[in-house]
C-alpha cells in the first residue's frame, strides 16, 4: 500500500514536469505553424541524424547538445515519502533536469516543436513520456523478480538510444 | 552473453514492443493521441535502458 502511493505521487509528479516541458514545448512550436508538412518531415529527419551523430555516434564526445549533467539534487527527496516521490518524480518527468543519455527525448522535443500537434495529442505525448519515466520505478516495487532482474539490466545505450530514437521518428512522422 | 540473462533479455524485448505496437495499433486506427503515449513512452523508457 504504501509502495502504491509512492508510486502514484511519483507517477503525479512526472507528469506534471512532462507536461510542463510539452507545454512548453507546444507554445514554442507555433513559429512552425506555418511550415509545410514535407519541410517538416525533412527537419525531423536531419535533426534526428544529427542528433544520432552527437548522442550516439561519430560527433559524439565533439559536438555537445545541452544536457543538464548533473543528478537531481538529493534535497527534493527532504520531507515525506510521498513528497519526495512526487518532487522527485516533477525533476524526472521534465526531461531536462538531469542526464540524457538516450538521443530519443531530445528527437522527441524536436518532434513537438516542429509537428505543432493538437494540445491534445502534447499531453498524450507528456503522459506516454511520463509513464515510461515511470515504469522502471514501478518494476523495482512491485514486479517479481525475473521482470526486476530485466530492469536491472543495462543494454548498450548506442543500440537502445538508436532504436528509441527511430521510433519516435517513425511516430513523429505519422502525426505530421 | 550469459545464458542465464536470456529470459530477462527477451523480457526487455517485449517491453521494447509495447510502443511498437502502440504506434502501429494508432496509425492502424488512425488515432493519433495514441501514436503521441507511444513515442513518448518509447522516449520515457529509452532513459532507463528500456528501449
Amino acid at each position: 500500500m504504501r509502495d502504491a502511493s509512492i508510486i502514484i505521487a511519483y507517477l503525479v509528479g512526472t507528469v506534471g514536469g512532462a507536461g510542463l516541458t510539452a507545454l512548453i514545448a507546444w507554445t514554442l512550436s507555433g513559429f512552425a505553424e506555418s511550415v509545410p508538412p514535407a519541410a517538416r518531415v525533412v527537419v525531423l529527419v536531419a535533426g534526428t541524424a544529427f542528433l544520432w551523430a552527437t548522442k550516439h555516434g561519430p560527433l559524439e564526445g565533439r559536438v555537445r547538445i545541452p544536457e543538464n549533467r548533473r543528478q537531481i539534487p538529493s534535497m527534493v527527496l527532504t520531507g515525506s515519502l510521498r513528497r519526495g516521490a512526487l518532487r522527485f518524480g516533477f525533476e524526472m518527468g521534465t526531461g531536462v533536469r538531469t542526464y540524457v543519455p538516450s538521443m530519443a527525448p531530445y528527437v522527441l522535443l524536436l518532434a513537438l516543436l516542429v509537428v505543432r500537434p493538437t494540445l491534445l495529442v502534447t499531453l498524450a505525448v507528456a503522459v506516454g513520456f511520463a509513464v515510461g519515466r515511470t515504469t522502471p520505478l514501478v518494476a523495482r516495487l512491485v514486479a517479481p523478480p525475473a521482470v526486476q532482474e530485466a530492469f536491472a539490466l543495462q543494454p548498450d545505450t548506442r543500440i537502445s538510444g538508436l532504436g528509441a530514437g527511430v521510433l519516435v521518428l517513425t511516430g513523429a512522422m505519422l502525426l505530421v | 552473453m550469459p545464458l542465464t540473462r536470456t529470459p530477462a533479455r527477451l523480457r526487455y524485448a517485449s517491453v521494447s514492443l509495447l510502443p511498437v505496437g502502440l504506434i502501429a495499433a494508432g496509425a492502424w486506427a488512425q488515432l493519433p493521441p495514441v501514436v503521441a503515449v507511444a513515442i513518448g513512452l518509447g522516449a520515457g523508457l529509452s532513459l532507463s535502458g528500456s528501449v
